[in-house]
């Protein structure tokens, strides 16, 4: 798994100011605070365990920015030939022999439905195929062009949505997932599919007029929002 | 595909705000999210691939690709049928710093947990939240309810100005956690409102 290219750009990986913050840390703090038994070591670690890192070179940070131009290139490889959502081609690099075929022997593949033939409890496996399905699903894709869906923005269904039949699974599976409004998050980890993924299956949707969406240009200045910042002080009193 | 979509329900959706939640290893942010997340806390996973270049020869390029993906915790509360806030922890170690300003886009402000006997553990953090000039509070973890240092003392540890708050918070009990985001949203209005007088004039 980890020598394949996920190619969800999350950002352009700046690493933060590491200020000399703590020079006047004193070393003095004292403090034998009992510890009561909490997770959070373990999940901590857990977290981290969850972190895989592919072989990193020793050379300096700064190489971990991404370079746009090989990154391009690379991923012009592993797109989908078009930008419609190629379901039944998946274009990551270790594709299954036969592309067109269902990824489960025993999966339907009605040839009519846009459906990319990968059944619900199949996503979430581990294994070497769990990377292939998900963007099998996309047709490779990981990034519509254009502003990132905030990880918060909500999902709502919508009637066409409800109604509409012929949908691939996973579509369907979202559109029941957001009966209510739920965040591209909780898609991610309900599906569970990499946010880029979820990112690409609810922008399609919403390009469709299945899910609308709320939030999704992703306010800057929600921290200037002064009627937005009342409204949540005003709702967690009310907690 | 260059769809980005729009916000075609403003009249009835509810609108999503953000708080993020960071500190060190064990300073208890998944406590502090599960605390009072109306759901169990879920992850999701974001992944990264970041290019290296090989460092002999500049000429021919020898790409390697690193793929590094990353889980991020978060928990919801329904604030109204008009507002949700969603509460994401950050990821544990410096070095998913990638995620952090996805993490911090668009959000009200940050928390800081600090665990007092692992104090340079949130430095990061606070460096961080500083140098985005998000609105954000420091809460000083206690487990059993036991603090032994003076807030003053953490202050100066921290090197954070006077009107950064710094509150106790037992990451464990909800009515702590609540106190905390009031605080923190507090801080926020207060910070909003001046910015505001400021370009009044």
């Amino acid at each position: 798994m980890n020598d394949r290219v996920l190619a969800d750009l999350a950002g352009d990986g700046d690493a933060p100011p590491r200020g000399d913050r703590g020079s006047n840390l004193r070393a003095a703090l004292p403090l034998d605070i009992p510890r009561s038994a909490s997770h959070d070591e373990l999940w901590d670690r857990d977290m981290a365990g969850k972190a895989k890192d592919a072989e990193e070179p020793q050379a300096a940070t700064p190489d971990e920015q991404p370079l746009p131009d090989v990154v391009s290139e690379a991923l012009a490889t592993y797109a989908a030939p078009s930008e419609e959502p190629a379901p039944l081609a998946p274009a990551a690099p270790p594709a299954p022999a036969a592309p067109l075929a269902p990824l489960a022997p025993e999966a339907p593949a009605p040839a009519a439905r846009a459906t990319s033939g990968v059944r619900p409890q199949e996503l979430g496996e581990d294994g070497p195929g769990r990377l292939v399905r998900p963007y099998a699903m996309t047709g490779g894709r990981t990034r519509s062009a254009g502003a990132e869906i905030p990880l918060e923005a909500l999902v709502i269904v919508t009637d066409e949505g409800r109604r509409a039949e012929g949908l691939a699974w996973e579509q369907r599976a979202i559109a029941e997932l957001c009966a209510s409004p739920l965040s591209v998050a909780e898609v991610s980890a309900h599906l569970k599919v990499p946010l880029g993924v979820a990112r690409v299956l609810v922008g399609d949707m919403a390009a469709e007029g299945l899910v609308e969406m709320s939030g999704a240009s992703g306010s800057e200045q929600a921290p200037n929002d002064l009627n937005l910042l009342e409204r949540v002080l005003n709702g967690l009193r009310a907690l | 595909m260059a769809f980005v979509p729009s916000d075609r329900s403003a009249g009835h959706a509810p609108t999503p705000v953000k708080i993020v939640i960071a500190g060190g290893f064990g300073a208890g942010k998944t406590t502090f999210v599960a605390a009072i997340s109306e759901i169990i806390p879920l992850s999701t996973e974001a992944a990264m691939t970041s290019v290296s270049v090989g460092v002999d020869d500049n000429s021919k390029r020898q790409a390697g690709k690193t793929t590094t993906t990353v889980a991020l915790d978060f928990g919801r509360i329904t604030l109204g049928s008009d507002l949700i806030l969603y509460l994401f922890g950050t990821p544990g170690q410096d070095r998913f710093f990638f995620m952090w300003d996805e993490l911090v886009r668009g959000a009200i402000g940050g928390v800081v947990l600090v665990d007092t006997r692992r104090l340079d553990e949130c430095f990061p953090a606070v460096d961080y939240f500083e140098s985005r000039d998000l609105p954000f509070i420091v809460a000083v973890n206690c487990f059993d309810g036991v603090v032994e240092h003076k807030i003053d003392d953490v202050r100066e540890a921290l090197d954070v100005p006077g009107d950064v708050p710094i509150v106790l918070c037992d990451a464990r009990t909800r009515q702590s956690v609540k106190l905390a985001l009031l605080e923190m949203t507090q801080h926020a209005i207060t910070r909003a409102a001046a910015a505001h007088s400021l370009a009044a004039r």
